[in-house]
């Protein structure tokens, strides 16, 4: 009989490999970095800019520059635009924040040079037609006033509002009047002065073949895709609301959402790694004390968490959760209790342990497969740190000590630089 | 052709093993489909399987938390409840694969029954019921729908149960009766993937799950839905910022031909941004903010659904006849070759990228082990392939009537 009662042996995580990152850059500055992981017939190719709404003069001009990409071109319409890329079995994804605007092709190897041409077309020749834009304008302000309606979203606008204050472009929020207000000029002269080569940067990953990189300068590093003087980066100033507690109020909702968060450093900073293991220990997994307390303990929620959010001039640690109306007051008192507990006590061995486990487990689960590992470099290159940055997270991981997470709860957690919003009835 | 290798046993006690191997990556990937669902609850106690779902997180027989030695050897775990399956799965290091199969046979074994562990996930989903399908716009469709489209069928209430009182009522017995009735290693489809030595994992699968007893599970026998015959109608009022609208038609099973065939109308109707309904309706036409087609893809025999919001200031007669119209047009005119062809290269490339996946994988293998048999994974993309535009305009001509639809008018308070 086998002895159920005991964990079988099992072994800890020692080194994590990544597939290596080559860079190089093409004449037009291009900076294209390749990571080669083979045992597929796929790529993911990254085009990222700098060009998300910090850049911006008039709020929804950048967001609407780098989700209209899709929607044609001086060559081909949207309809053409799609069709070639459903045909060839590619998929091309646009993402946008704050900081940056991405163009992402997932593609078939044996179809690169159709669907890599396919995108060479949307990056010099986007010309975001009157008619689409209306449609995409529309589609989104219906879009914009839905989610408005749930308490998360207008939890989570106001905390950032109060935190980097509205004229901060983490802080700002887009208002529904906006959407009417954006222009094709605006949009098209946003795309002419920032998607460029110099402010670009792609990322390759998958299974690269010995020709990729004779084939990709080819089409992307002519000089048909002109370098032009970029726009200095503007700089914005952190106005923190001095009233640190606030209540919005929706009338009906059956739940309040909760947000509760302050500034923290962003990734580049050397206390970054050790605090993002104080981050899991309060809220990080399933297993944190938030989950524990207040859900697996005492119901009041589906789910709570905390997340670190680095973005690239400032980083925040925000905890987040829904509750029913009725358990508003306890959560709020509990979750303040489970940071002065960070703070009071060191934190047991056990519970360290099996937090360091866990981390080195999702650190080994975003290093996994040909795709996921590009983020992991994609953060080391927008925040200039060194290549064996992975190795150090893992050994920062492994060598934290609880008195210096107690430390960093100190330092850090300060009650009254605590923002806390709750949205709801 | 996709070529997907696997091996495949049975242990003494009725569990199936699947185990994939792929040399690719340093995680295991281990996943347990119980073959019970929403659809086997009884209507007087709906939301149950999922609720015990809840339940098996709570701590089983030998072990008092399922968590934490899982997050001690680096893994991670979930698992979703829907009217046909429940599915649970964890990745891990490698190495330790055996604290996964640990843990899984012990929950198997017999779960830690305790009221106080009842009582606390029951608030939970209490509170999960209000987040995610009253407190949202839109939220509470599917509660309206099911039972517009089935009147028989247990498919009528949605996994999170007809009303919340179902959850708050729930007893110890309930959940105890539920559990040896379904929870078994004779219903039970066990799959790995990773890099795994296979014959020492055979051996840890019998050292783990090979002494738990085979049970009687309660045998599956769920009312067909009668051929519905004539149109069904509802409409409500809620306060959402749109009017929506929702049609449903009942389609054969998720082994069907027709499965391959609706999948592919609803893609030439809806996936992306060439597909007919976004470019004639949200571009041209300009009369929904996002309309939608898609299979329930249900293993008995599910829905064929549309979905659209409108833009404000259109009228529901208008929508609706220019959506209808695109209908007719899928019953009356062969699709055009190309069109076909491109919506059958991007499900072959939906399916090649998410298989790159070890995790889904392992799913994807449990749920065809699931229909009889773990091979058909790899004759799948041919089956879409050999859909041709006569079969789609005789299943549209089948199953898109009126007699067989059912329309919901889900309209907004505001824009009377």
């Amino acid at each position: 009989m086998v002895n159920r009662g005991i964990q079988p042996p099992f072994g800890r995580i020692h080194e994590i490999n990544i597939p290596s990152l080559e860079e190089l850059q093409l004449n037009n500055a291009l900076r294209l970095f390749l990571i080669n992981v083979p045992g597929t017939d796929i790529l993911r190719i990254e085009f990222q800019f700098d060009a998300g709404s910090w850049y911006q003069s008039k709020k929804l001009i950048a967001n609407t520059t780098g989700l209209m990409l899709l929607e044609g071109t001086k060559k081909r319409n949207d309809k053409e635009i799609a069709e070639t890329i459903d045909f060839y079995g590619a998929f091309i994804d646009l993402g946008f924040d704050q900081d940056y605007a991405s163009l992402t092709l997932f593609t078939l190897n044996k179809y690169l040079p159709q669907t890599l041409e396919i995108v060479k077309d949307i990056l010099n020749n986007s010309s975001f037609p009157e008619k689409n834009l209306l449609t995409f304008l529309n589609k989104r302000k219906q879009t914009f006033i839905i989610e408005s309606q749930k308490v998360k979203n207008i939890a989570r606008k106001k905390f950032s509002e109060v935190l980097f204050g509205k004229d901060h472009p983490y802080g700002v929020s887009a208002e529904v009047e906006d959407f009417d207000h954006v222009k094709r000029d605006e949009v098209l002269s946003f795309f002419q002065q920032y998607y460029h080569p110099e402010r670009c940067r792609v990322f390759v990953s998958g299974a690269i073949g010995e020709n990729f990189v004779p084939f990709f300068t080819k089409i992307f590093g002519d000089s048909t895709w002109k370098k032009v003087l970029p726009p200095g980066k503007p700089r914005f100033a952190i106005h923190t609301d001095s009233l640190k507690s606030h209540f919005v109020k929706k009338d009906d909702a059956l739940q309040t959402a909760l947000r509760i968060g302050c500034g923290i450093v962003t990734r580049n900073h050397e206390d970054f790694i050790s605090l993002q293991v104080l981050n899991t220990i309060l809220g990080g997994y399933f297993g944190s004390r938030l989950m524990k307390n207040i859900r697996e303990e005492k119901g009041y929620t589906y789910g709570i968490g905390s997340a670190m959010i680095p973005y690239k001039e400032a980083g925040i640690l925000v905890i987040v959760s829904e509750v029913g109306n009725e358990y508003r007051e306890n959560t709020i008192k509990e979750i303040y209790y489970e940071i002065q507990r960070l703070k009071d006590e060191t934190i047991p061995e056990e519970e360290l342990n099996l937090v360091k486990n866990f981390m080195l487990g999702d650190l080994m689960r975003s290093a996994d497969g040909p795709f996921q590992v590009v983020d992991i470099w994609k953060s080391i290159i927008e925040f200039n740190l060194p290549s064996n940055y992975f190795e150090k997270s893992i050994n920062e991981i492994k060598q934290i000590t609880g008195d210096k997470i107690r430390q960093l709860a100190n330092h850090y957690l300060i009650n009254e630089s605590l923002i806390e919003v709750v949205a709801g009835n | 052709m996709m070529n997907i290798q696997f091996e495949r046993f049975i242990l003494d006690n009725g569990l199936r093993v699947i185990l994939h191997k792929d040399t690719n990556t340093p995680l295991v990937s281990v996943n347990l489909l119980y073959n019970v669902g929403a659809r086997d609850e009884s209507p007087d106690k709906t939301g149950f399987a999922h609720l015990f779902e809840h339940l098996m997180f709570g701590g089983s027989k030998n072990i008092p938390s399922y968590d934490t030695p899982l997050q001690m050897a680096g893994g991670e775990n979930n698992a979703f409840t829907n009217n046909d399956i429940t599915n649970y799965y964890i990745t891990l290091p490698k190495n330790n694969l055996e604290t996964g199969l640990w843990l899984e046979s012990d929950r198997m074994l017999e779960l830690d029954f305790s009221k106080k562990n009842l009582d606390i996930q029951k608030s939970v989903v209490i509170e999960e019921y209000k987040q995610r399908y009253l407190n949202q716009p839109y939220g509470d469709v599917w509660l309206l729908l099911r039972p517009l489209a089935y009147k028989v069928h247990p498919y009528q209430w949605p996994t999170i149960g007809k009303s919340i009182a179902h959850i708050q009522d729930a007893k110890l017995k309930d959940v105890k009766d539920f559990f040896f009735s379904h929870y078994a290693p004779n219903n039970c489809i066990l799959t790995i993937a990773g890099d795994i030595n296979t014959d020492e994992t055979v051996k840890l699968v019998e050292k783990w799950f090979g002494s738990i007893e085979k049970r009687k599970v309660k045998k599956r026998d769920l009312p067909k839905e009668p051929r519905q015959k004539k149109e069904r109608f509802l409409e409500v009022k809620r306060d959402v910022p749109y009017h929506a609208i929702y049609k449903v038609y009942h389609m054969p099973d998720r082994k069907s031909p027709d499965y391959y065939t609706g999948d592919i109308v609803t893609d030439i109707l809806s996936s992306g941004k060439s597909s007919r309904l976004y470019q004639r309706l949200v571009q041209d036409k300009r009369l929904f903010s996002e309309v939608n087609a898609y299979i329930t893809g249900e293993m008995d025999e599910g829905l064929l659904v549309f979905s659209g919001k409108l833009i404000d200031g259109v009228k529901m007669e208008k929508a609706e006849k220019a959506l209808q119209e695109e209908i007719e047009k899928m019953r009356d005119h062969p699709v055009d070759e190309k069109e076909l062809q491109k919506v059958k290269n991007k499900l072959e490339a939906t399916m090649v990228f998410s298989l790159i996946s070890g995790l889904n994988k392992a799913m994807e293998l449990s749920m065809f082990e699931l229909m009889g048999d773990a091979s058909l994974i790899n004759s799948e993309i041919e089956k879409y392939q050999s859909v041709h535009a006569k079969r789609i305009k005789d299943f549209a001509s089948r199953i898109l009537t009126k007699e067989n639809g059912s329309t919901l008018y889900y309209l907004s308070k505001k824009t009377d």
